[in-house]
């Protein structure tokens, strides 16, 4: 019996296969009722029970000085957690509605992550490919992650729907796999352990959480990743991995902050930038300008032949006032310079956002083309950081990946 | 972990194969179990009754004809014998109410009715002939006379109106609606009986047909009431949810003894090795092996304490660790005119 729990090839065709069986066993099973706590229970523990000696003896770098860090991107985790939920407002977790579901999902959820993290650092550590293991590991759990049903439901989605199931859902949860395997190649199974547990624990645990939507989550969630990936990149590989960062990677990095840094300032000092999406105010700003509006404009200062900006629903529209009203139905009339007559609307105060300063022509064009792709910012940020941890994170793989063919 | 590894160690192999023999089928068992519990509903309606109370209206004839030589100048007739429409004088009925019920009766009220229905294909008729309290036909019989022959006038006497027809049927119905209150029920039943005797008569037969029809009416009032399905095990049985968290709890439970027995063989297996040879393991791509010779351009050499500090030059430095032989292993990186040495010592690592 030893010798076959020591042939390395049994134990990951077993152990997969379990993993698998614990993903799929809908297929042949009923779905409902208690094999969903014990399916994924039972294969976690028989997995955690194959591997957990050929894992544990793996020993690693930075065993001890990792686990602080770990510690403190836990930390950081929660104090986001709880920024966002001071920000927008805390919700009810629906996980912790019951004290049953909640014993429930913790004896699914506790074995389950102890097979799944053993599984993990077993491939990471048996294959001489680490940087392919890693992708591949982290590829893996990220399917296994989401209900084959819900990938079946992308073949008859929108383009929308499917694009928003990658930003928001699989990229987020492929790059904390991919931190999660990270922190096993660096610190042991001990320390992706911890992440990985703490998370599952957080998520089933915590009685309430930041009310934000998925989009703004899935941001928060790929910033995080890349902020500790980067920290240990400082901490551990400065010399190998900002040292030998490309040209490319720099600049980009640096343009990056750039960009941030100017929008910060620019917001800071009063000023929105809008990009203008229709000809309704031609000649005078056409469709793809980038109109600057001051948003400090003091609403009784607005005189007719004003150009502002104000909301309509949750729109925000640029029109011309051609007749100032302060009446309690509305405080102006507003027209489109390209319109025949005037708009059917009354604007309020409330609703006004401020007043146009200047614009910059054409610049706008690239927000269109990268809003048609990428449809809302929040996409456009993950896929921007996704471009920037890969461009970055280069040297960081590179340094395991010494000594690979 | 290491008194676990102890247990297993000193009770030796069979005892630790036994074990995952044992576990394995306990968790095959539970899981089988807990699978095939879900072909069972969680529970099942059964209907529990609470009263039956039956109802019937008993009917019995005899046959008044006139003497003649074919019934041996006999005038009363037996129900089965021909009647010959020639000699048929009328009908002597009895019926009795029958009232029956699983618990013991209370109040029994109501109404009966007895009439006579003559139908032909072209005209109907109903003709009231008694009627009463249900309650003095109870545990009695009543009695009554159907005169043939005065029916016989009033068909004539109709058809002249409406025109003949050639033939009648001549229902002679008992009809009883009685309201029954149950000791010990708190409500009261409602509950009909129609019982009947048919005459067919056809004016271009001789004889006559006569049939009874005395249906039971039965009432059961139940009450519907959820059960828990069983399961039967070999000694005891239980409802099939107890059975269910039963088998998840021996499941989870097999499963994790088993993940536990099998740690203990595999750390066993593992403990053994020294971690030198581990790390050895580990990082085999960046090891060489090699003999020392005397190199002029080092100027330093630094003996590292721990083997993964080693590890750490060289990654750091993309140099290769040359394991060197000789009575100690000595690992060694040399970075330019420094050289960094690990020698292996007992008990180290």
């Amino acid at each position: 019996m030893t010798t076959v729990l020591s042939n390395r090839y049994f134990l990951l065709i077993s152990s997969l296969s379990l993993i698998l069986f614990a993903y799929f066993y809908a297929l042949f099973l009923p779905q409902s009722g208690l094999l969903y706590y014990v399916i994924p229970s039972v294969t976690g523990f028989l997995v955690l029970g194959l591997l957990y000696g050929e894992v544990l003896r793996v020993k690693t770098l930075f065993e001890e000085s990792l686990r602080p860090i770990v510690l403190l991107f836990l930390a950081i985790s929660v104090a986001s957690d709880v920024i966002l939920g001071f920000v927008s407002g805390f919700g009810r977790n629906p996980l912790t509605l019951t004290q049953s579901l909640i014993i429930f999902n913790l004896v699914r959820e506790v074995p389950r992550t102890l097979g799944m993290e053993f599984f993990r650092g077993f491939v990471l550590s048996s294959s001489r490919r680490v940087k392919t293991s890693l992708i591949v590991t982290s590829l893996l759990f990220t399917f296994l992650s989401f209900t084959y049903t819900r990938y079946l439901s992308l073949l008859t989605s929108s383009y929308s729907s499917s694009l928003n199931f990658l930003m928001r859902s699989f990229i987020p949860v492929f790059l904390s796999n991919l931190l999660i395997g990270y922190l096993f190649i660096l610190g042991g199974i001990k320390n992706s352990l911890m992440y990985s547990m703490f998370t599952r624990l957080y998520t089933y645990l915590m009685p309430v959480l930041p009310n934000v939507s998925s989009g703004v989550s899935a941001v928060v969630s790929v910033i995080q990743v890349f902020a500790f990936l980067a920290i240990l990149s400082v901490v551990y590989f400065e010399d190998v991995a900002v040292g030998r960062a490309s040209r490319t990677s720099k600049l980009m990095s640096l343009g990056f902050l750039a960009v941030v840094l100017a929008v910060l300032a620019f917001t800071l000092a009063g000023y929105r930038a809008l990009v203008v999406v229709s000809g309704s105010m031609t000649p005078f700003l056409n469709v793809g300008d980038v109109a600057v509006i001051n948003v400090r404009t003091d609403p009784s200062d607005v005189r007719v032949g004003d150009v502002i900006a104000f909301y309509l629903g949750r729109n925000v529209v640029i029109h011309r006032v051609v007749q100032v009203l302060n009446t309690s139905s509305g405080a102006y009339v507003t027209k489109g310079d390209a319109n025949e007559s005037p708009d059917p609307y009354r604007v309020s105060h409330k609703a006004l956002l401020g007043r146009y300063v200047f614009k910059i022509p054409l610049l706008g064009y690239a927000w269109i083309y990268l809003m048609q792709v990428f449809l809302n910012y929040q996409n456009l940020v993950i896929a921007a950081t996704l471009v920037m941890m890969a461009s970055s994170m280069r040297g960081l793989f590179r340094w395991f990946t010494y000594g690979e063919d | 972990m290491a008194r676990i590894k102890s247990f297993f160690v000193k009770r030796g192999r069979v005892f630790t194969r036994s074990l995952i023999i044992a576990l394995s089928v306990v968790l095959i068992i539970s899981l089988t179990g807990l699978v095939t519990s879900y072909n069972y509903p969680d529970q099942v309606v059964e209907e529990i009754p609470r009263a039956v109370i039956s109802q019937r209206v008993d009917l019995s004839y005899v046959v008044l004809v006139r003497k003649s030589i074919i019934y041996d100048n006999r005038t009363v007739l037996q129900p089965g014998e021909v009647v010959y429409v020639k000699f048929l004088e009328g009908f002597n009925i009895t019926y009795k109410l029958e009232l029956s019920s699983s618990r013991g009766l209370g109040r029994v009220s109501g109404s009966y009715e007895v009439y006579v229905n003559i139908s032909s294909p072209i005209w109907f008729k109903k003709i009231v002939v008694d009627s009463g309290d249900v309650g003095g036909l109870l545990g009695r019989a009543g009695s009554l006379y159907v005169n043939f022959t005065y029916l016989r006038d009033y068909i004539s006497l109709v058809e002249r109106e409406v025109g003949s027809s050639r033939a009648y049927t001549i229902s002679v119905v008992f009809d009883a609606r009685t309201n029954i209150e149950l000791t010990n029920v708190s409500k009261s039943y409602a509950i009909t009986s129609l019982s009947k005797l048919d005459i067919y008569y056809d004016t271009g037969k001789p004889f006559i047909d006569v049939k009874t029809s005395t249906p039971e009416t039965k009432y059961v009032d139940s009450i519907k009431q959820v059960k828990p399905t069983e399961v039967s095990l070999i000694l005891f049985s239980m409802n099939v949810i107890t059975y269910r968290l039963l088998t998840m709890f021996s499941s989870i439970t097999s499963a994790g003894l088993l993940a536990l027995t099998l740690i203990a063989i595999t750390q066993g297996r593992s403990g053994g090795k020294p971690p030198i040879t581990l790390l050895e393991s580990k990082y085999r791509d960046l090891i060489i092996s090699g003999e020392l010779e005397q190199v002029k351009h080092v100027v330093a050499v630094i003996y590292v304490r721990d083997f993964r500090d080693l590890i750490k030059v060289a990654t750091m430095r993309r140099k290769p660790i040359v394991k060197l032989g000789g009575e100690k292993t000595k690992f060694a990186v040399v970075d330019g005119d420094v050289a960094y040495v690990y020698r292996e010592v007992a008990g180290s690592n």
